[in-house]
């Protein structure tokens, strides 16, 4: 690591990632363009070995795309990709990087076991298969033909080619997108006893609630772009939205509008609840006005209200 | 590799299709025709079992070849199976020599099927070299078609490919003389039958089995087929990118 390095920080860079551990990946300024659409520009990031990020974005944001590059399936159009400190192609080589991906279709014709075992045996040093097949919950579908598989099923198979090789880094896009709430659960369960076995991970998704739970540190991406890149507690701070929430019944949602800062409101009945990107300015021009209110509230911003204020157009 | 293409030849043979082309077609061909037609009938002063025993075994050894290729490799670049393994260690050529492997692999019980057949049902007679030499060349001869195969899949999309697969299979047996003898073939259907390589495949098994050498020009078009197939399969699987968007 150099003093370069950590000057190239993207826009809004929180925390000291940049600082200790070796990098498992290294993202310097990668840019990635098809034919006029600007998938990723001048992203910037390091993930530290052991770390679990989440990369947290709507549709179309570049998550696919950032993986892709960081597993070697695709090329920058510009800026410096690492994985270990070499070429993402190599690093998926020597076998030190798994990765779950959002589609693909699993290999028919064979049963869960065959497939599986067939992918450990591609990695020099894999998983034993009953460690496998315990950490991915496959126990009770080894012997299915794999397209006899439910979606969440076939995303427990996935999951275990991801992990097969016993790798230090795991890449996950969107893991849980056809999985019901149960799975889910399962899912990161798995996935956390995994990672706490000092693996890296980083995982896309586009659910706040599961980057929030999961992981060390969520950096937001909206239109090839980081918008905001630390941990949830630092990017809900990021966030200066408060929420002013008051009883009153004779509210009126043009006048409130108009208030200092205030930024959305709304009313069910005679509960008032007002977004402010200043909510000093905004209570004291409450006070100040006619209305008649009573029972005050100001609370600070969830992280979907981060997520929202920060991925706005 | 060698565990993909493991892989690869157990998918296959599970496959119904396969069985039904590759084994299921020539065998019943084969066994019919032989008793539809008079035993004592010959083409080329070959008896007509013995004749139409390399035809067939060379017919199931193409449509083994072909079928284990085309519509899967055509399903897999659309489907992100090969994105899927482009995340895995497998080297990327490690593909092709899985494909192209598991084809020969199963090109290998249509010959030795067939030349079962025309032993046990048949009483062809053949000396020991000879049956050994015609199944074994005959084997190693479908290295173009298991190559061709692979090279279906790139150039039909998933939707085509089983058409394709199965028009290329005909086209090939019938210009190669393998459904009907190529000697009673119009004068022009034996001009394209002389380009392809499946007649040049064939007439390697009726040499065989009428006692002489398999001519050189046979093997050199057959070995010639097999590198220029191999050379547009390479670079088609280099230049396609449709997996990268599956």
């Amino acid at each position: 690591m150099n003093a370069a390095t950590l000057e190239r920080t993207p826009d809004l860079q929180l925390g000291s990632h940049s600082i200790g551990r070796a990098n498992a990946v290294r993202f310097e300024n990668v840019s990635m363009t098809f034919g006029h659409v600007h998938a990723l520009e001048r992203v910037n990031f390091h993930i530290k070995a052991g770390e679990t990020v989440a990369l947290l974005g709507p549709n179309g944001a570049g998550k696919s795309t950032a993986i892709s590059i960081m597993l070697g399936l695709l090329h920058a159009t510009a800026g410096v990709s690492e994985v270990f400190g070499v070429d993402p192609q190599h690093a998926v080589e020597s076998g030190r990087v798994g990765a779950m991906l959002q589609t693909g279709a699993l290999l028919s014709g064979v049963s869960v076991r065959e497939l599986v075992n067939f992918v450990r045996k591609l990695y020099p040093k894999p998983m034993a298969e009953a460690e496998l097949f315990e950490r991915a919950n496959l126990a009770s579908i080894a012997d299915r033909k794999t397209q006899a598989l439910s979606g969440g099923e076939a995303q427990r198979v996935r999951f275990a080619f991801a992990i097969a090789g016993n790798p230090d880094l795991v890449f996950l896009d969107e893991p849980t997108v056809a999985m019901d709430v149960d799975s889910r659960r399962d899912f990161w369960s798995n996935m956390r006893q995994f990672a706490a076995s000092g693996r890296t991970v980083l995982f896309a998704t586009h659910y706040l609630e599961e980057a929030d739970a999961i992981a060390d540190r969520i950096i937001v991406l909206n239109h090839g772009k980081i918008v905001a890149d630390g941990s949830a507690t630092e990017i809900k701070s990021t966030v200066n939205t408060r929420v002013i929430r008051f009883t009153s019944p004779d509210a009126e949602a043009a006048t409130l509008q108009t208030l200092t800062g205030a930024t959305d409101v709304q009313i069910h009945g005679h509960s008032v609840e007002l977004q402010s990107s200043d909510a000093d300015q905004t209570v004291r021009a409450l006070v100040r006005s006619e209305l008649a209110w009573r029972d005050l509230e100001v609370q600070g911003a969830d992280i979907e209200d981060a997520f929202l204020a920060l991925t706005r157009d | 590799m060698f565990e993909y293409m493991k892989l690869e030849i157990r998918r296959v043979l599970r496959d119904r299709r396969y069985l039904i082309f590759s084994i299921g077609f020539p065998l019943g061909f084969y066994l019919m025709y032989t008793r539809a037609v008079s035993a004592t009938d010959t083409v080329d002063h070959m008896p007509w079992a013995t004749f139409y025993m390399v035809s067939m075994a060379t017919f199931g050894a193409i449509g083994a070849a072909l079928q284990s290729g085309g519509t899967r490799v055509a399903t897999e670049r659309a489907n992100g199976w090969i994105k899927q393994l482009r995340a895995t260690p497998l080297p990327p050529r490690g593909y092709l020599v899985a494909k192209g492997g598991a084809a020969m692999a199963v090109a290998f019980p249509s010959v030795f099927l067939i030349a079962l057949a025309g032993r046990l049902f048949n009483h062809v007679s053949l000396s020991a070299a000879s049956w050994v030499e015609m199944v074994g060349l005959v084997w190693l001869c479908a290295l173009p078609f298991a190559v061709l195969g692979v090279l279906l899949g790139y150039l039909f999309t998933v939707d085509s490919a089983q058409a394709g697969t199965t028009l290329t299979l005909f086209a090939l047996a019938i210009f190669g003389g393998m459904w009907w003898p190529f000697q009673l073939m119009p004068r022009a259907m034996r001009y394209i039958g002389e380009a392809t390589p499946s007649y040049h495949f064939a007439n390697i098994g009726w040499r065989i089995v009428s006692g002489d050498a398999p001519r050189v020009s046979d093997l050199a078009v057959v070995a010639l087929y097999a590198i220029v197939l191999g050379a547009i399969t390479m670079w088609k699987y280099r230049s396609d990118s449709s997996w990268r968007s599956a």
